[in-house]
């Protein structure tokens, strides 16, 4: 039977990875890693192609040794313990759903590896299929299925054996944007359900930032930051994560007044400032673009004109230049190609970097 | 205590890594040692020795036998051998350049055919690459015989003399060789051809204006190291034909494979036949390290539509008829009364009736199977473990390109070459043990040497394709490496394995040389009594047990076709 939500009062095994390091050949793929998680969390690896995340991931599922470091699960050491022996499953990026046996035997063979009798077998099995919506599809071989159907079954081969950590590698970077959505909310109920502990890693931000408790940005090895979503969103630390996360207009400083940062775009009020503030990184959906055909202004605002306009259904993407500025506006504020705008921030909302 | 490394999916040590890899590739690498390696390294002893009057060898050296063969005697230089060693090579040349030409067009052919009939095409070239090769090459007898309609036309214009026959004579030696090499060159060819970017030619077109410069631009500049490749395995084989030459030539036209296997036959001149061998090895050397140089390209498939121009269609009916011919030939004589003369005679089933009374006959069916069956349960046993070993396990990459360049010789060497090695290593084992005379315990041997490179070969490509992928995911799920190998391995291995088991049986079923030089009264197959009975006269009798033979064949491959097309539960 799957496990009922989390019974807060009864701690599970956390996760902690400590100064995990891991070289293949000359390059450094981990440098230093550390990292707790909490049990019943859901925990995303975010970062670039190369960034680690996938190396890191296959450590904490027993597929990889670290070169130095720690894996402690429940407080447990288990760097060194067999995959086979370790409480963690792992929803593969493509999905490795062993193509000779059903997806009813591709469920249980966890359960049969760990000689768990044949009706309790069957009751699980029956169980996990419910969950992920498959039940139909059980005496099916995984090559008729379609890739959201693969993807349910691998999770199901996962979650049936109640692991204490999911890990999940880049599970639909597969499918299509609406499946992909879809997918998303299924895994978030799922996780609800199940309260083990999640981890998932992408390269998707915005698959990222939907289905997450907390985010991990990681790259070149380290983690650069890390947080809930709206935090890593909101209050980006460094220019990486700025641009990675969410887009940004990553503005130089070229002048200081007071609260008042001078840049290309204009001046903007960032509230505090310290003295080694390089750049300041503004989101698009806080730029706004007034029509103006003055070409006097006051000294805090910039003049541009609108290079491109981009229609995005829901939003209209406006590249206001010299600047190379990006506004996201709704459709009916957008204004024509060719037209001079004067350019505002709105308050509050602009980040400060160092670098 | 060793350092932990992590495996797919297993943490385990080196140490003990690589003893499993030992484990299971050093049954097939002992036995392909002792009766293909060192043999083979024996060659070069073996020519400096003498041959006593007896025929057996003594330790006493002498440069006699190489001076000999390569033509240098006291008397001055001796032409013969260097003149059968310029026929062999000429005849090879020449032969494999016209097979790969019609094959390549051939092939060009059936890539261009709707995708269904592809698969019925190519086992229809495959049928005749599983007759054994005494058949094919008596049926040309049959064809070019004093009676039949190639004699007479030849006769009538003048060509030869009537009521003599087209053989023996080169142009029915180039002819069987032709035919011989065809199927083996057209399969070759067709997987390059399968992959072939056909929007290419579609380029040329568009750029070129004559179908000669498309052809050459668009196709043959593409397909051109997959035909270099073809012309190896066509060309280094053929060196060592002795079949042909022997049925098709007669002793005037004898090459270097009817000399050497007289040596290690009746003339039993071991020496000289070492040192005969040691000029073919040679010759075909730097043919087996162009092959083994070669890196496939895998994946790429090209693109675009097939088209049939370039006079492929003929070339088709070209290959069918030169393929089908001779064996139809044998098939309708075994259906008629006559013996011999100008007329078929009445149709009968009498000759077949004759065949399932012969005991004699039940008895080499009998000896036959029960070769190829123990051959290959023995030989798909090695082959496999061989085959894990090496896909298994974290070898060395120089370690494993030599492994596979390795693994490639016995596909490419000359069946002539390969059957030396064996005897020369049951002449040498026999002096501790009996077992080792010519007899079926032998020839097992000397089939499982020949038929354990193939099985890996089929083997390995499978576990290729299957990837470690299952293995990690396998381990992910709690199996223990026992029940990985039983649960996950050996099923998505088994299509591999069988098609690995059926190869093999549908060698050892055609195998002639390698029974004929290690086989015994009492062990006699079917390849070796045809061979016998052709020596002896054609007979009716003879074409009834090839037409059998052909159905059993054809079966055969039909039934390998099936099973390849279950077979794609890829991963």
């Amino acid at each position: 039977m799957v496990s009922t939500p989390t019974d807060q009062s009864a701690p599970g095994p956390s996760l902690e990875l400590h100064g995990i390091r891991k070289k293949f050949g000359e390059s450094t793929v981990l440098d230093g890693v550390d990292l707790d998680i909490d049990c019943g969390q859901f925990v995303t690896l975010l970062g670039p192609s190369g960034c680690g995340k996938t190396t890191l991931l296959r450590i904490i599922a027993g597929l990889e040794l670290p070169d130095a470091g720690r894996v402690v699960l429940g407080g447990r050491d288990i760097t060194r313990t067999p995959a086979a022996q370790r409480q963690v499953n792992t929803v593969f990026q493509s999905y490795a759903l062993f193509p000779h046996l059903s997806v009813r035997e591709n469920v249980a063979f966890g359960l049969r590896s760990r000689g768990v009798d044949g009706a309790e077998v069957r009751r699980r099995v029956d169980a996990a299929l419910e969950l992920v919506q498959i039940s139909t599809l059980a005496e099916r071989r995984p090559e008729t299925l379609s890739g959201g159907q693969k993807q349910r079954a691998a999770l199901a081969r996962a979650v049936v054996n109640e692991p204490a950590v999911l890990l999940l590698d880049e599970p639909m970077s597969a499918l299509d944007a609406k499946l992909r959505t879809k997918l998303q909310s299924e895994l978030r109920a799922l996780h609800r359900r199940l309260g083990a502990t999640f981890v998932l890693v992408t390269h998707d931000q915005d698959e990222a930032m939907s289905v997450s408790d907390r985010v991990i940005v990681m790259n070149g090895g380290r983690i650069e930051q890390e947080g809930p979503p709206r935090e890593v969103y909101d209050r980006p630390r460094s220019r990486f994560v700025a641009d990675f996360v969410g887009a940004a207009n990553v503005l130089a400083v070229t002048g200081r007044e007071g609260n008042m940062l001078r840049t290309v775009a204009g001046v903007i009020d960032v509230g505090e400032v310290d003295g080694t503030a390089t750049h300041v990184s503004v989101r698009p959906e806080d730029v706004r673009l007034h029509r103006c055909d003055s070409r006097v202004l006051d000294d805090n605002s910039s003049l541009g004109i609108v290079e491109d306009v981009i229609f995005r259904g829901d939003c209209a993407e406006v590249f206001v230049g010299p600047m190379s500025l990006r506004a996201r506006l709704s459709p009916a504020e957008a204004p024509l190609i060719g037209d001079r705008v004067r350019i505002e921030f709105v308050n509050n909302r602009a980040r400060v970097l160092h670098g | 205590m060793a350092e932990p490394v992590v495996w797919q999916g297993r943490i385990t040590t080196r140490p003990k890594l690589l003893a499993g890899a030992a484990v299971l590739c050093a049954p097939a690498l002992i036995w392909l040692a002792v009766l293909v390696v060192l043999p083979g390294m024996a060659l070069a002893v073996l020519c400096l020795l003498t041959r006593s009057p007896q025929g057996q060898v003594e330790a006493t050296l002498t440069s006699e036998h190489l001076r000999r063969a390569l033509g240098v005697t006291e008397a001055g230089f001796a032409w013969d051998n260097l003149r059968i060693l310029g026929r062999t090579l000429l005849a090879a040349a020449v032969t494999s350049f016209a097979a790969i030409a019609l094959a390549f067009l051939t092939a060009l052919w059936i890539a261009s055919r709707p995708a269904r009939w592809r698969g019925t095409l190519l086992a229809m070239i495959a049928v005749p690459l599983c007759t054994n090769i005494v058949v094919r090459s008596y049926a040309w007898m049959l064809l070019l015989g004093p009676t039949s309609i190639a004699a007479r036309v030849a006769a009538f214009v003048g060509w030869i003399e009537p009521g003599t026959s087209l053989y023996p004579s080169v142009f029915a030696v180039y002819l069987g060789m032709i035919a011989a090499s065809l199927p083996f060159a057209v399969l070759t060819i067709y997987s390059s051809v399968e992959r072939l970017d056909w929007t290419l030619v579609d380029a040329a077109k568009d750029l070129y204006g004559s179908r000669t410069r498309v052809f050459l631009h668009g196709l043959v500049a593409q397909a051109g190291p997959g035909l270099a490749a073809a012309f190896v395995l066509t060309f280094v084989p053929a060196l060592g034909m002795f079949v042909i030459p022997d049925l098709l030539g007669g002793a005037k036209h004898w090459m270097v494979g009817n000399l050497v296997q007289q040596q290690f036959g009746t003339s039993r001149n071991w020496p000289y036949g070492a040192a005969l061998s040691l000029i073919l090895l040679v010759l075909t050397v730097p043919g087996v390290l162009f092959l083994t140089r070669r890196r496939s390209r895998e994946g790429e498939s090209g693109g675009g539509t097939p088209r049939t121009t370039f006079g492929t269609g003929a070339a088709a009916v070209l290959s069918a008829v030169v393929l089908y011919l001779p064996l139809s030939a044998v098939v309708v004589a075994s259906f008629f009364s006559t013996r011999s003369g100008l007329s078929l005679g009445a149709p009968t089933l009498a000759w077949y009736q004759l065949l399932f009374r012969d005991e004699r006959l039940w008895e080499f069916v009998g000896n036959t199977l029960r070769l190829a069956g123990v051959s290959t349960a023995i030989s798909t046993v090695l082959g496999t473990m061989l085959a894990i070993s090496l896909e298994r396990f974290p070898w060395a990459p120089k370690l494993r390109t030599a492994a596979d360049a390795a693994l490639q010789i016995p596909v490419v060497m000359p069946d002539v070459l390969f059957a030396i090695g064996v005897v020369i290593a049951l002449g040498f084992l026999r002096r501790f043990s009996e077992l080792f005379e010519p007899g079926m315990f032998s020839m097992i041997l000397g089939h499982v040497s020949f038929q354990v490179a193939f099985v890996t070969l089929v083997v390995r490509a499978r576990l290729a394709s299957v990837g470690a992928k299952y293995q990690e995911a396998a381990f992910d799920l709690y199996s223990s490496a026992w029940s990985l190998l039983w649960r996950v391995t050996l099923p998505l291995l088994a299509p591999g394995i069988l098609g690995g088991a059926l190869l093999a049986f549908t060698l050892s079923l055609d195998d002639f040389v390698i029974s004929f030089m290690t086989s015994s009264p009492a062990s006699t197959t079917l390849p070796v009594h045809i061979y016998a009975s052709v020596r002896r006269g054609l007979s009716p009798e003879l074409h009834a047990l090839s037409a059998v033979l052909l159905a059993a064949t054809v079966l055969l491959v039909l039934a390998a076709q099936r099973l390849s097309r279950r077979a794609t539960i890829g991963p």
